[in-house]
């Protein structure tokens, strides 16, 4: 049974607009929030796919004016982008950001508001939990694939080229004022990709779920978007997926984002922090590949709220024809069905084998592993020894049960 | 009329509290020093941190704080400004510091409750947990560090026991 945490914490304060149209809204959004002349923030794919068009398009008939497209984001944000990004901003006299993509855009666009906002050129000086003291400059995001849900966090992890280390930051005032969720922005995911960014969604619900921090409010976003995930994830992966699919995966990595901003996530994700970090292998892929691990590994302590998840997952019926004892392992079997059909449809892989990582490289993924700090709330602690004795089973197997 | 009064309150100082915060940093300080002086683990994770690489524990506002920085690969307790650290562990309040520092809370817990945030470079912050994870181990007998770690470092129970007893007798007292 679920008890109410001794103390918690929860805040999102952005506004969620979502559906058919969605985009046509930002205008007056933009307006109530007084600015008029917004910088958009992108990655050069998103921009040749079409979509910074199609929010401009939307925007028609309207008083915006956008001096500026920085579209030069790469795949893992770094302070030199975000002061290149700052720069153009203040040249161009932008007075809020736009921010069209995946997660290193949003962080991007994050990182760029507090520079602009402070007036400074120093990030570093922001790095860290709560040091920003106060509201930032008016922020739109519009999430262009349905898994990071950083349109929703508090959080920004941006590199620092100079010291080759990630910076973390967190405070309320990073999270966007608005996200726009409009199924328009999802149409050229390939089916990889969407698949994915949808176990990336699931392992954000799950873990925030399962993991110390938890608490009854992000429980509800959490079985929430866990519900989405499983009643739509593969008809999101077909290959013309409805607008209707495409709309529910939004909607749940936006809410599975609400649910772990405000309980974090555990070892699952430090594991997959350390793949791509050490192998470089899409975070989408490692959640998938350490997801059924880290439920196995925290079984001995949260079996029961593990077992849980078979409700949303795979709804009453299935929930209620199994004893309460065997609902942990059943929904562990539910995830690792999932897991070989999205295999079969997509090739994503389900060992570290599949996914070809250098079994050399386990003992440096392990190191990292052990140091990321997702592992702080994780209800069971790992040491070097059991982080490479995971990596070493799931290389070759996936979880037995 | 109801009479309306206009002195300023002011909530009382929370001294007793803080005086204990003073003495559990200073014991922890010690313990900690001495730990890296004998225990293979720390010391590996202590030669991994830069050198110079300062820590702050700091209780807000003005409260009680414990500074550690490394110097010639080996951890000291020095004063150490809270804009000065590379590291600090700001605890939101004295009470908050009270439950950690009084062994009703472990770090874990601490972080899940928001007792405490972390500022500056904390991708050192988990080997930092590991360390004090076995000085906890050492300060405290099994059935309170069973509370407070969530999975107790390997240590025999004679070697526990010994410097246990050392910490408590030289270390804390005598700084040796």
């Amino acid at each position: 049974m679920n008890k109410l945490p001794r103390y918690y914490e929860f805040f999102n304060h952005t506004k969620i607009i979502s559906g058919y149209k969605a985009l046509e809204n930002i205008p007056y959004e933009l307006e109530l929030l007084r600015s008029f002349r917004p910088m958009i923030i992108t990655d050069k794919g998103v921009k040749k796919a079409g979509l910074v068009n199609t929010v401009i398009n939307a925007c028609g008939d309207s008083d915006l004016v956008f001096p500026v497209v920085f579209d030069n984001v790469p795949q893992d944000s770094s302070t030199k982008v975000v002061s290149q990004a700052a720069k153009l901003y203040r040249e161009k006299r932008c007075d809020s950001i736009i921010a069209i993509g995946g997660g290193s855009v949003i962080d991007t666009a994050k990182g760029t508001n507090i520079l602009v906002s402070y007036n400074s050129d120093d990030l570093r000086k922001f790095m860290g939990a709560d040091i920003i003291k106060r509201p930032l400059n008016p922020f739109i995001a519009i999430p262009t694939t349905a898994g990071t849900g950083s349109e929703v966090t508090i959080a920004a992890v941006i590199r620092d080229e100079e010291k080759g280390i990630k910076m973390p930051f967190t405070s309320k005032y990073l999270l966007p004022n608005v996200a726009v969720l409009d199924p328009r922005m999802t149409i050229t995911l390939p089916p990889h990709i969407s698949a994915a960014t949808a176990m990336d969604a699931l392992t954000h619900a799950i873990e925030s779920y399962i993991c110390l921090q938890k608490n009854p409010l992000s429980d509800a976003y959490a079985t929430a978007a866990i519900r989405l995930i499983s009643n739509y994830i593969l008809k999101v992966i077909e290959k013309k997926p409805s607008k209707e699919a495409r709309l529910a995966m939004a909607n749940a990595a936006t809410m599975a984002g609400i649910a772990f901003s405000n309980s974090m996530v555990g070892m699952v994700h430090s594991l997959g922090h350390a793949l791509g970090g050490v192998a470089r292998i899409p975070h989408g892929v490692a959640m998938n590949i350490f997801l059924p691990w880290g439920l196995k590994e925290n079984f001995s302590v949260r079996k029961e709220i593990i077992g849980e998840l078979l409700l949303p997952f795979s709804g009453a019926e299935k929930y209620s024809n199994t004893p309460p004892e065997k609902r942990a392992t059943e929904f562990i079997r539910e995830i690792r069905k999932l897991q070989d059909i999205l295999y079969e449809k997509v090739k994503m892989p389900r060992t570290l084998q599949e996914a070809d990582v250098d079994k050399e490289l386990l003992p440096d993924i392990a190191k990292n592993a052990i140091n990321d700090g997702s592992l702080i709330v994780n209800p069971i602690d790992l040491d070097y020894e059991d982080a490479l004795r995971i990596l070493k089973q799931a290389y070759f197997n996936s979880v037995e049960i | 009329m109801a009479k309306i009064y206009s002195k300023e309150i002011r909530p009382k100082p929370k001294r007793f509290k803080k005086v204990v915060l003073t003495v559990m940093f200073f014991v922890l300080g010690r313990a900690f020093v001495f730990t890296n002086k004998f225990d293979s683990s720390v010391k590996k994770e202590i030669s991994e941190w830069p050198e110079g690489y300062k820590i702050i524990f700091y209780t807000a506002y003005h409260g009680p704080s414990m500074g550690l920085i490394k110097r010639n690969n080996r951890i000291i307790r020095a004063k150490i400004p809270l804009d000065n650290a590379d590291l600090s562990i700001i605890f939101k309040n004295v009470d908050s510091a009270f439950l950690m520092m009084t062994a009703q809370m472990g770090i874990p817990v601490a972080f899940a409750e928001h007792r405490f945030i972390l500022k500056g470079e904390s991708h050192l912050a988990m080997s930092l947990i590991r360390c004090l994870n076995v000085v906890q181990t050492y300060l405290f007998p099994r059935i309170i560090a069973k509370r407070l770690i969530r999975k107790l470092p390997k240590i025999p129970w004679y070697r526990r026991y010994f410097y246990r007893l050392r910490i408590y007798l030289l270390t804390v007292p005598l700084g040796i």
